[in-house]
């Protein structure tokens, strides 16, 4: 097809010309030139409309919100540096925490909060999984209700403030661990058992919001050719869906890490490197809380702040992980987005 | 039907003669794909331009040309020229030079009024689907709209239908019927041009007729440019008839409009 | 039976046996709460030994009751949603409709860090904050109501933010290009008919943050919350909050009253968040169901 130059009319509409009357005013000299033209003419720009751009008011929001995540950084970090970069006995990267010899080593909590969420993601991602699993593709009808009630139950849980998590478990799963296994009760065990539950619907969401478009994707046809959901999840969704699931455990790594009523009420908060299940210990953010709150001073706060600037540098680099996983996830992604521009049938 | 217009006009030129819309050498690429090329039309200042062509024939996107509408599409590319009369005489649509001054998109948008294929209805009430692009587009102090909702109505046909209902949400209406409150929105706007893409397409027999019969009536005062895929609708509209096939003008017809097996034979070999 | 649907049927078994160990967990913690919770839910639960009417009023100050730690929770959340409302929403605008890409993508950085950063770190915010204000501008600056009110309102305004950008981008093309036939320019579009059609999904993310607000304890914390405090004094002053005294009970209850008293607090605490965010769940299918068809 030629890009310019005159339409290939048909002979049989070219005899008449029934153009020539139509074309009355248009100048000759147009007229003359119009072979080939089209390509010297100036590509057309919209001219920016005044309106078109954002108001200042939503313009004064966003730098708002953005200015307060920078200056939240900011601020945490400069607190942070002369602790982070502090000369030899004074860095709280140590293992020693004895505020009346004025020493402050910080890494038994850090051992402490990786111990507490690697214990609750163990015992959270797996179950979080298996209960996605078993919630898509439950087939049986007399469970129906069961799938129903599990359903509801998962997203009541996500309203369920840490603050009356912990004092429940306080007073039932405390005496219960004492009984059972002797010592305080409070400890690891204790704490990762109720962050369990904590961290657990939103993971269990995650997956189910990322595993579902792909498995009905498939359902229709796939079960025609006699697979069941269990059988078509396992070997064709789960296989794909790697992305998923680490965003499901980088989620709850997120929540489970910056928690902190929970450990802070049934961990026991003492200043040790984790020795055991049923041993007491001292997460990072729990340590924030008691430190500020007996207000030592001086080298205490110089750990405060490095705490908080290690957990906030944890939890960023989850959230920045996040993102990258969920945008990569094209097909979950995209599915979300025909469902946000085509209404359903 | 070349006696009435009710627009500003150029006082020297015979309106039916005088040309309303001018289009030459337009094309349209998107992302690198041409969609027209090389395409002229013109219409004159009052009837019914119709054109027709099969789906991808580029004919949405000339409509869409005339009044920037393409520009909302990603990757959008325009070349040639386009004049509308929009009450001052031939003006350019397009800058043709860098720095060029022409109508702020807004103004020009509300200047061609439009009515898409499924009926565009705003999400609010009736009345309101009139009355908020009056307030916000035109200005309209709040005293004077409820008789120009009304009068926008009765020029549809549709006040009598719907003088009771206008508090309802305007989804609430029938497809012919929200086509209809579509069109009285735009001519509240009072437009100097109307384009209408493929405006009974989404409708059934007696909806489309109630639609086809107010297009005759408003092209005796309005410049209208109707798209069609339908040759006996075409062939019943058209005062002037543009055929279209893979982004080209295939054929125009000024007088003589062809019967509607004629035109589907067009189409056909297109 | 062939081996692979023999492992099919012992896994499905297996998954059936996930769901019953966690409703076990959660409901015996929750029939825990609710039975010891459940006698001490009276009027007296919250006003004490004080008649109600004058509690409210403020005639009588309320000592052996929930009434001061309500209404800190109360004024707490309501100056907090009222701090986050405008950066939130405007910012959810901005990014689904206005900002340039690179920019959006910036914001949207800002907005995911803000959103996974760990209360206890707000809370340290707004702890260094008055430290370095301390420091510098107001030798006598002091943690307060309005500190922890500023600090909540910047842990919400990224759940504002998202909801906002989510529902409108929810927003058929259709509307948009509509509107922009119709001369809107864009600013009038989002303004005369995006939010206002929005606005049931922007409802449902600031119930979901006021949720959030109210049930944070890390934050308020490090920031000015204690336990005896009376009713808010004023922005300046220190306050009472119900996460906070539900925690502070638990750790420091000197008798059987005030033991019930925290799983009372713990029951109301419970009701009120999980209200909240029922009815956030309704206000977002009711807005889904308006945009995406009848389901």
């Amino acid at each position: 097809m030629p890009s310019s130059g005159s339409p290939d009319i048909p002979d049989a509409f070219a005899a008449p010309s029934p153009l020539q009357d139509a074309q009355a005013p248009v100048p000759e000299a147009v007229q003359e030139s119009a072979q080939g033209v089209a390509q010297d003419l100036p590509v057309l720009e919209a001219p920016a409309d005044p309106g078109d751009g954002a108001g200042w008011g939503a313009r004064l929001a966003a730098a708002l919100a953005a200015g307060g995540a920078v200056l939240l950084c900011l601020m945490v970090a400069l607190a942070a540096l002369p602790a982070l970069f502090g000369s030899g006995g004074e860095s709280p990267f140590h293992w020693n925490w004895h505020p009346y010899e004025g020493q402050f080593g910080i890494l038994p909590m850090c051992a402490g909060t990786l111990a507490l969420t690697a214990f609750a993601l163990a015992l959270g991602w797996p179950l979080a999984l298996g209960l996605a699993c078993w919630l898509l593709c439950e087939e049986a009808k007399f469970l129906a209700p069961l799938v129903r009630f599990t359903a509801g139950l998962v997203r009541f849980m996500t309203t369920i403030p840490t603050v009356v998590y912990g004092f429940a478990a306080v007073f039932l799963l405390t005496p219960l661990m004492r009984g059972c296994f002797g010592g305080t009760g409070l400890g690891l065990a204790t704490a990762g058992l109720v962050l369990t539950l904590l961290i657990l619907p939103s993971m269990l969401l995650t997956l189910e919001a990322g595993l579902k478009p792909r498995l009905e994707a498939l359902c229709p046809w796939g079960q025609a050719l006699g697979f069941s959901r269990l059988q078509l999840l396992r070997r064709f969704v789960l296989p794909e869906a790697g992305r998923t699931l680490v965003a499901a455990a980088v989620l709850g790594f997120g929540r489970a890490a910056g928690d902190t009523l929970l450990p802070l009420m049934l961990a026991g908060n003492a200043p040790q490197a984790p020795e055991g299940f049923f041993a007491s210990l001292r997460t990072l953010s729990a340590h924030m809380a008691m430190a500020t709150a007996n207000e030592v001073g001086g080298g205490a706060y110089n750990s405060l702040f490095a705490a908080g600037c290690l957990l906030l540098g944890a939890t960023a680099l989850a959230s920045l992980a996040l993102r990258r996983l969920m945008a990569g996830d094209t097909c979950a992604s995209g599915k979300a987005r025909a469902v946000q521009e085509t209404p359903r049938p | 039907m070349n006696h009435a217009t009710n627009h500003v006009m150029n006082q020297a030129t015979n309106p039916a003669r005088r040309q309303s819309i001018c289009v030459e050498h337009l094309e349209v690429a998107f992302g690198g794909r041409r969609v027209l090329e090389n395409v002229d039309f013109d219409a004159r200042a009052t009837g019914l331009s119709v054109i027709v062509g099969r789906s991808g024939s580029g004919k949405t996107t000339l409509l869409r040309a005339l009044n920037r509408l393409n520009e909302t599409l990603p990757g959008c590319r325009t070349r040639g020229r386009v004049r509308l009369d929009l009450g001052r005489g031939l003006e350019d649509v397009y800058p043709q030079s860098l720095g060029a001054r022409v109508r702020p998109l807004s103004e020009l948008r509300r200047l061609v009024g439009m009515v898409f294929q499924t009926p565009s209805v705003l999400p609010v009430s009736v009345a309101q689907n009139i009355a908020v692009p009056l307030k916000v587009v035109r200005g309209v102090p709040g005293s004077e709209i409820g008789d120009r909702v009304r009068q926008a109505l009765e020029a549809v046909g549709l006040w009598q239908e719907t003088a009771d209902r206008l508090r309802l949400p305007a989804a609430s209406l029938s497809g012919g019927q929200q086509q209809r409150l579509c069109l009285a929105r735009a001519l509240a706007l009072e437009p100097a041009v109307l384009l209408l893409d493929e405006p009974t397409a989404s409708l059934d027999v007696h909806s489309a007729r109630a639609i086809e019969d107010l297009l005759t009536g408003l092209a005796e005062r309005y410049p209208l440019v109707v798209v069609s895929h339908n040759p006996r609708q075409a062939a019943k509209l058209a005062q002037s008839l543009a055929v279209m096939a893979k982004g080209r003008m295939q054929a125009r017809f000024e007088r003589d409009i062809p019967d509607a097996g004629e035109i589907g034979r067009l189409l056909g070999e297109a | 039976m062939t081996r692979a649907g023999l492992s099919d049927l012992i896994l499905r078994w297996c998954l059936r046996l996930f769901a019953p160990l966690v409703i076990l967990a959660v409901g015996a913690l929750l029939v825990f709460l609710v039975r010891q919770g459940w006698p001490s839910l009276s009027p007296s639960l919250v006003f004490g030994s004080v008649p109600a009417l004058d509690a409210l009023l403020g005639r009588q100050a309320v000592w052996d009751g929930l009434w001061p730690a309500c209404a800190g929770t109360f004024c707490l959340v309501a100056l907090a949603a009222g701090m986050a409302l405008f950066p939130g929403i405007g910012c959810g605008l901005y990014l689904a409709e206005f900002a340039p890409p690179r920019r959006a993508a910036g914001i949207r950085l800002a907005m995911d860090v803000l959103a996974g950063t760990p209360s206890i770190v707000m809370g340290l915010f707004g702890f260094t904050l008055i430290l370095f204000l301390r420091k510098t501008l107001l030798p006598d600056a002091n943690t307060s109501l309005l500190l922890s009110a500023a600090c909540l309102a910047l842990l919400v305004t990224p759940v504002l933010a998202a909801t906002t950008a989510e529902s409108l981008a929810a927003m058929p093309q259709s509307l948009r290009a509509t509107c922009q036939a119709l001369g809107f320019t864009k600013r009038q579009c989002a303004r005369h008919m995006l939010l206002p059609c929005a606005l049931p999904g922007i409802a449902g993310g600031i119930v979901l943050a006021v949720a959030r607000a109210a049930e944070d304890t890390a934050v308020i914390m490090l920031t000015g919350a204690v336990a005896n405090a009376g009713l808010p004094a004023g922005l300046w002053s220190r306050f009472e909050a119900l996460p906070f005294s539900i925690y502070y009970t638990s750790a420091q209850y000197q008798d059987q009253d005030e033991l019930l008293r925290g799983f009372g607090a713990a029951l109301l605490l419970l009701a009120l968040s999980s209200g909240l965010l029922l009815a956030a769940h309704l206000l977002e299918k009711r807005f889904r169901r308006r945009w995406q068809g009848e389901v």
